[in-house]
């Protein structure tokens, strides 16, 4: 089944995204781990356990549209060097993703494509839901400080 | 953040070799190697420079880098 050039970009787009995110949270899993907030490690192992799902549904969207997933395109990989720093990068990656599934969904209402709509429209909820998280956690660390706010992911 | 993974440079060091003196990025790339193997942190490192290049891919930053000069 054909689908768009636009909607094609936008699901490449995203799917270079996810791919990113996967990378992202997985490098902040281990470094977290490695500095002994196995709490966090786990949180973040997690995340990019969803990302994954996310590149699957993407990938195989595509091909149904008979189009060409991207797999060797990545947008930049920010490694934070630090827990606060690396939660905060993290954050970033989450607010563009938001960003990005808002757009998707435009464009695939544009383009007259109400099933890749609804699975823009799906993954928009969720990321929401991870900034709506990360957002609580913001507000943590600045009501208990970074020594309480990091001992609780220990 | 860690900018060029190849040769394990952060923004620190790239932002001290701009305060240094270097201009671009094959000053960047000499000064400290960062930018000097895969290339994806291109649009970081311009970034950094100032050339209102944002974090992406190199193909569109480039794009809008050479645009801009």
């Amino acid at each position: 089944m054909q689908g768009s050039v636009q909607v094609h970009e936008i699901l490449n787009e995203a799917l270079s995204a996810e791919l990113t995110a996967i990378n992202q949270y997985f490098i902040s899993s281990k470094m977290a781990a490695d500095w002994g907030y196995s709490k966090l490690a786990q949180h973040y192992y997690d995340e990019s356990m969803g990302e994954m799902k996310h590149a699957e549904t993407l990938i195989e969207r595509i091909l149904l549209l008979e189009g060409v997933p991207n797999m060797q395109r990545l947008f930049t990989v920010r490694v934070g060097e630090a827990p606060i720093e690396q939660f905060r990068l993290n954050y970033q990656l989450e607010l563009e993703a938001v960003e990005r599934y808002r757009r998707a969904v435009r464009i695939c209402a544009d383009e007259g494509d109400p099933a890749s709509r609804a699975l823009m429209e799906r993954f928009l909820a969720e990321e929401e839901g991870h900034v709506d998280e990360a957002e609580a956690e913001l507000a943590n660390l600045d009501q208990l400080g970074q020594a309480l706010w990091l001992a609780k992911w220990t | 953040m860690l900018v060029c993974h190849c040769y394990a440079v952060n923004e620190a060091v790239i932002r001290e070799c701009i305060a240094r003196g270097a201009r671009d990025e094959d000053d960047v790339a000499a000064a400290c190697g960062a930018g000097s193997c895969c290339g994806s942190c291109m649009p970081t490192i311009w970034r950094l420079l100032g050339e209102g290049a944002e974090d992406g891919w190199p193909c569109q930053a480039s794009a809008r880098v050479v645009q801009s000069r």
